[in-house]
């Protein structure tokens, strides 16, 4: 499940095995919807545009299922006993807990993991808030229906794929083509960026259904930079050859199919160019990014938030992801470094929209298909279900537990067994607050998340 | 093909047996998931079979089970188990089909009706709807009824006609209860077997079903399953739903009322009143006169994009591509960067990877036609199409990043180094082995100019001219898309 570490995508010479940056590690591959090729008309809210209106989310990808209870811990008195006593093989010491303050929070004193420094410190500046126990659910669902089993709950709960895959397209009881951040691509591209020839939403971390739209189709870029069809100067050392690739991939041909072929092509060709020049018109970011997998994805958001005017864009959908989170047998080896990976790269991107004078403009938050259980199997943890979420940026009311935070003690409130979470908010909520911020109507937020109106808060609150 | 001709060919192919099973694979127990995409490759590119496999396929696009899903993300026996259950039913009879397809285990475990208990109406608890859905949807009749030719059949306010609604998938939903494992409700994970009944688990309740039918209450689960998929075969709607998805897998992204009526006739009767009689449903499909017609090649609305499995398959067979250890283990190439955005085995849901009627916009949305193939034809498939093409023909499918120990599969091209003076005689050969002669005069006389400047006196001259030529082609729009 994890992704290798291999992420040059700069060489492009032929035959090269670090080509394959092998963001597949998944079975997300999903990819559907129509190109933008014609402005659609502004509807609803999302025509309230000004000219310095920019906004971008951006969602960080968190694959394995990340371990929520070693990620926000009670620190102190009982509920750090509680923990303590769940997990004794894996509880940090409450001496390295990293205190947090949140304001009008009524429960345990809680800290964050020694690896989220930056974190930490963009939470207690107001710019950083925790969502507590948060996951698909169909409906609502109190511990003693799920006992009972007489509520419908997600598919394949507990499966890595089918979980992350609900969790991209927002729709836990039924298969869906479209993920909710395609979706809510579809209700504002065409009202915030009418004249964008590129796509409203973007993935640095390969092909996903979550910017998967009924119409929109995401814009792929690597790490690296801009992937580039590699033969249009040169073929096998011939520049003939290399022409010949461009006027074969680009030429207009009768047959419908082909000329559909072609058209892509050329807009593939087109956009890679502007996209490049864009990128290369950039000013060096002063932001130091770390070395690691996800902090290069997150320095390519930053880059690419860096170039909306270049390519008309007044709003973005970004998707990066890590993988290694599914610690069963090695949370106390790789949880932190896991961790810092994220936290590493979270602090420079908000750093760099700071830089870039956007951080208002720029929220950042975290998915993974699931928690893990409390309980520990005496070296990691299994998988869970509802788990605790970051929400970073400018426009963040931070500073906050959002949700509600569960009982951290086997057999609570919200235990589905093990010391799994029944999430007590659901992604529907979560995703449809996001979307509002973002310019979302409310009938435009049903659209994002289709079952919104089975769930009470369309707005959670942390952004505003 | 020529001096037998067409209908003699396909009777050959009738005939011809499966190279054997993918259960067989040998690497099945020792390479788990990957294994079962190896077995699929080797017997597409290998398979004397051709036919066959290129059906299966096809209802392996109908029927889908994904390798993204649970076990079947892990293990190769479900998945092996299946392509042969499709394989073994493809030049048999849809309703035996059918029921391999309901009874498969990589099935039940896919669409969740493996273990799926009967309602209790005490913790109000129901069974499971999502294999009962889609079989009715995706595997049978579809959302709408339709006419004899497959267009939507209009009520007298002149709206389409919904096929079923919610309580005919309850009911069908109470249908598909008490199948598991077929030797114990909780295992072993037979695979390769039928799930099997177990009343204890079976709905005793009535079950209402689309068109009407009524399964009496205390039906034993066999019995239930049996008129409920008797039920779906002779459905009306079945035949055109099928045949014109099978048209458009095998022959055109748009074909004619006319042409989908004529294969729903084959479906319905085999001219020796048997319904639902493979043969005569892939004969219809193959020899209608409308996919026979040669001038339907210069009908602009003609055709289909070649799907990038079809497009990998015949650079594999027209070349014997292989690695060094003779396998062909394909596994990886849809990394969104490089390439392709369809991998063997995992589309991304039951919904395939695009469905029969997606409709780019632009102009074929404007003609009112669909494209499939086009729903996973983007700017990143189609950089990574060309780029994956110039790799694969000058240093082969790398896949050291997934079977670090495995060399990279190659094509061999020695008769076209043969010809590699002769440019045109190389056009021809490619034409023949990997064009289906449709390479159009004017990319011919593209890749030839390419070709000539290459000198013969250049450093590895023959080499790069005759891979010049290979990869134009391929990347040419005349091989892209099947006319």
């Amino acid at each position: 499940m994890s992704i290798p570490p291999e992420f040059d995508s700069s060489d492009r010479s032929h035959g090269s095995a670090t080509r394959r940056e092998a963001l597949k590690t998944l079975g997300l591959a999903a990819s559907v919807g129509v190109p933008l090729l014609a402005p659609m008309i502004a509807t609803g809210s999302a025509a309230a545009q000004t000219a310095d209106d920019y906004k971008a989310i951006v969602c960080v990808g968190q694959y394995g299922g990340n371990d929520q209870s070693n990620s926000v811990i009670p620190r102190s008195g009982a509920g750090y006993s509680s923990y303590q006593s769940a997990r004794p093989t894996l509880a940090i010491p409450a001496a390295n807990i990293l205190p947090v303050t949140p304001t009008g929070f009524t429960g345990p004193e809680l800290g964050f993991s020694p690896s989220l420094p930056g974190l930490r410190t963009l939470f207690e500046q107001g710019r950083c808030a925790v969502l507590a126990n948060v996951g698909p659910l169909v409906e609502p669902i109190t511990r003693a229906q799920w006992q009972a089993g007489t509520k419908p709950v997600p598919r394949q709960l507990f499966s890595h794929s089918d979980q992350f895959t609900i969790w991209e397209s927002g729709l836990p009881d039924r298969t869906s083509q479209s993920g909710w951040l395609g979706r809510l691509g579809d209700v504002t591209a065409g009202a915030f960026n009418p004249n964008s020839q590129v796509s409203i939403t973007m993935s640095i971390a390969g092909t996903t259904l979550i910017l998967a739209g009924e119409q929109t189709i995401q814009y792929q870029v690597s790490p690296g930079g801009v992937v580039r069809v590699q033969d249009l100067t040169s073929l096998y050392g011939s520049a003939a050859g290399g022409a010949a690739v461009r006027q074969l991939l680009t030429q207009s041909r009768a047959n419908l199919f082909e000329s559909g072929f072609t058209t892509i092509c050329s807009r593939a060709i087109s956009n890679a160019g502007l996209v490049e020049s864009a990128l290369a018109a950039q000013p060096a970011l002063t932001t130091a990014f770390p070395g690691t997998p996800l902090g290069a994805q997150a320095r390519m958001v930053a880059r690419m938030i860096g170039t909306r005017n270049q390519v008309a864009q007044k709003r973005q959908v970004f998707f990066i992801s890590s993988g290694g989170w599914d610690t069963h047998n090695t949370l106390i080896e790789e949880h932190p470094g896991r961790l810092q990976e994220l936290d590493g790269a979270i602090s420079a991107l908000y750093a760099a929209t700071a830089e870039m004078g956007v951080a208002n403009n720029v929220t950042i938050f975290t998915a993974s298909e699931f928690g893990r259980c409390l309980q520990h199997n005496g070296r990691g943890s299994d998988h869970g279900w509802g788990g605790h979420h970051f929400i970073v940026g400018g426009a963040v009311q931070g500073r906050r537990i959002y949700g509600s935070w569960p009982t951290v003690a086997l057999g609570g409130a919200e235990d589905a067994g093990n010391g799994a979470l029944i999430p007590t908010t659901a992604l529907d909520e979560y995703g449809a607050t996001l979307a509002r911020w973002f310019g979302a109507s409310t009938a435009q937020q049903n659209t994002v998340m289709p079952n919104l109106s089975r769930f009470s808060r369309p707005n959670l609150g942390f952004l505003g | 093909m020529a001096s037998t001709g067409f209908p003699a060919w396909i009777d050959a192919q009738f005939a011809t047996a499966r190279p054997g099973t993918h259960w067989a694979f040998p690497q099945r127990a020792t390479e788990p998931v990957f294994s079962a995409a190896e077995s699929f490759w080797t017997q597409a590119v290998r398979g004397a079979d051709q036919l066959r496999q290129r059906v299966a396929f096809a209802l392996s696009e109908i029927f889908v089970v994904s390798a993204t899903s649970g076990e079947l993300s892990v293990l190769a026996e479900p998945n092996v188990a299946y392509m042969d259950m499709l394989a073994n039913n493809a030049f048999g009879n849809f309703r035996t089909l059918l029921e391999g397809v309901a009874r498969a285990p990589a099935m039940g475990w896919f669409l969740s009706h493996l273990a799926n208990e009967k309602e209790d109406p005490v913790t109000g608890r129901i069974p499971d709807q999502n294999f009962a859905r889609e079989v009715m949807q995706l595997f049978t009749i579809g959302l709408w009824e339709l006419n004899a030719d497959g267009s939507r059949r209009l009520d007298g306010g002149g709206q389409p006609i919904p096929t079923y609604g919610q309580a005919e998938i309850a009911g069908m939903s109470r249908v598909f209860t008490g199948l598991s494992w077929a030797q114990n409700w909780w295992g072993p994970y037979d695979w390769n077997l039928p799930m099997n009944y177990y009343p204890q688990y079976v709905s005793g309740s009535e079950k209402r079903i689309v068109g009407g039918v009524v399964i009496p209450a205390n039906t034993s689960g066999p019995e239930s399953v049996r008129i409920a998929l008797d039920t779906l075969f002779n459905h009306p709607n079945t035949g055109p739903f099928i045949g014109e998805q099978l048209i458009k897998r095998l022959v055109t992204s748009n074909p004619s009322r006319a042409y989908v009526g004529r294969v729903a006739a084959a479906f319905a009767n085999n001219g020796a009143g048997v319904r639902g009689d493979m043969r005569a449903l892939i004969r219809a499909v193959l020899m209608d006169p409308e996919a026979r017609d040669p001038a339907k090649l210069q009908d602009p609305n003609w055709g289909k994009l070649r799907e990038p499995i079809l497009r990998i398959s015949a650079w594999a067979r027209a070349f014997n591509a292989q690695n060094s250890a003779g396998r062909l283990s394909f596994w990886g190439y849809d990394d969104p960067f490089d390439n392709l955005a369809q991998l063997a085995l995992r589309p991304p849901s039951v919904f395939n990877w695009f469905r029969p009627d997606y409709s780019p916009p632009g102009s074929i949305r404007a003609s009112g036609l669909v494209a499939p193939e086009f729903q996973i034809t983007h700017e990143s498939s189609t950089t990574g199409y060309a780029n994956f093409v110039g790799d694969v023909v000058s240093t082969g499918f790398d896949v050291r990043f997934f079977h670090p120990d495995n060399p990279p599969i190659v094509g061999t091209y020695t008769a076209e180094l043969a010809l590699a003076d002769q440019p045109d005689a190389l056009l021809d050969r490619l034409d023949l082995v990997l064009m289906a002669g449709q390479l159009s005069a004017g990319t011919r006389a593209t890749i030839r100019t390419a070709i000539d400047a290459i000198p013969t006196t250049a450093t590895d001259a023959s080499q790069r001219r005759v891979q010049t030529a290979v990869a134009l082609c391929m990347m040419s729009p005349d091989f892209v898309v099947q006319k």
